[in-house]
């Protein structure tokens, strides 16, 4: 984390707090979201989502999770419905975790 | 922590900004405001929203709507991001060019792909800002500059038109 507060906050420890637990709050959303994306297998939707959470993991300093975000993202754009959802699995509980205080 | 407003960044700018995410929007809000207090938004969260903002700003542009300038104020820049609910900032950025919005469009996007900032650059975007690395950092000179530029190419076009 001291590695993205450097890098992408300036040095701004309370500005990436403030950001991580909006993230927090977001993430349980997202998951929420995500689950029905794949249930109704609306892969616009997915990829959207994973677009967004890739950036945001990013910035966190959630290289893995960024990375499998972009898969899901990029699975969800080439209509690879049952990778994407698999992905997705994957990513839903990082995300679970990330948003469990 | 406490920071000082960055050299170059003390006018005040207008700009309407378009993110649908909400941490991000509020990241952005919240870095500028301690980096640029100076650069004031206003947030919208899709395409539609913007377009209907920047044409209450056009009809501000007439003096005759003197009461509806007074309470819609003026924009000096639209900052974008690419991927938007109801379609892309690129739409926002035709919009501008098609009304002749004199506004500076920044684009945001956390895309990978190498040939993103050359689509958007070459749509005619006054920059385009990787999400990545120090973009925060970045984001109120990339500002600046954008509406500098533009304002410096309006008077290069104004110095060569002929006389009427």
């Amino acid at each position: 984390m001291a590695n993205a507060i450097a890098t992408r906050f300036g040095g701004d420890a309370a500005l990436y707090r403030e950001f991580a637990a909006d993230c927090a709050a977001q993430f349980a959303l997202d998951v929420v979201a995500g689950r029905a994306a794949c249930e109704a297998r609306d892969l616009s939707r997915l990829r959207r989502l994973a677009h967004d959470l890739k950036s945001a993991l990013t910035l966190l300093g959630h290289d893995g999770a960024s990375s499998l975000a972009a898969l899901v993202e990029g699975q969800a754009a080439a209509g690879e419905v049952d990778s994407a959802r698999l992905s997705w699995q994957s990513l839903d509980t990082l995300l679970t975790r990330l948003g469990t205080p | 922590m406490t920071q000082q407003a960055e050299p170059g960044t003390s006018s005040t700018l207008n700009v309407l900004y378009v993110e649908d995410y909400p941490p991000s929007a509020t990241l952005v809000r919240h870095t500028l405001a301690r980096r640029a207090p100076n650069i004031r938004l206003e947030a919208v969260t899709t395409v539609a929203q913007a377009i209907e903002r920047l044409n209450l700003f056009e009809r501000g542009r007439d003096s005759s709507a003197l009461a509806e300038t007074m309470r819609t104020p003026r924009f000096d820049a639209v900052l974008t991001d690419l991927n938007l609910p109801d379609g892309s900032g690129l739409d926002i950025l035709a919009h501008v060019h098609h009304r002749r919005l004199s506004l500076a469009v920044v684009v945001m996007s956390s895309s990978t792909e190498e040939d993103t900032a050359a689509g958007v650059l070459r749509a005619g975007a006054d920059a385009y800002l990787p999400k990545r690395d120090d973009y925060l950092t970045r984001l109120p000179q990339v500002l600046y500059a954008a509406v500098a530029n533009l304002a410096a190419d309006a008077v290069r076009v104004s110095n060569e038109a002929p006389p009427a």
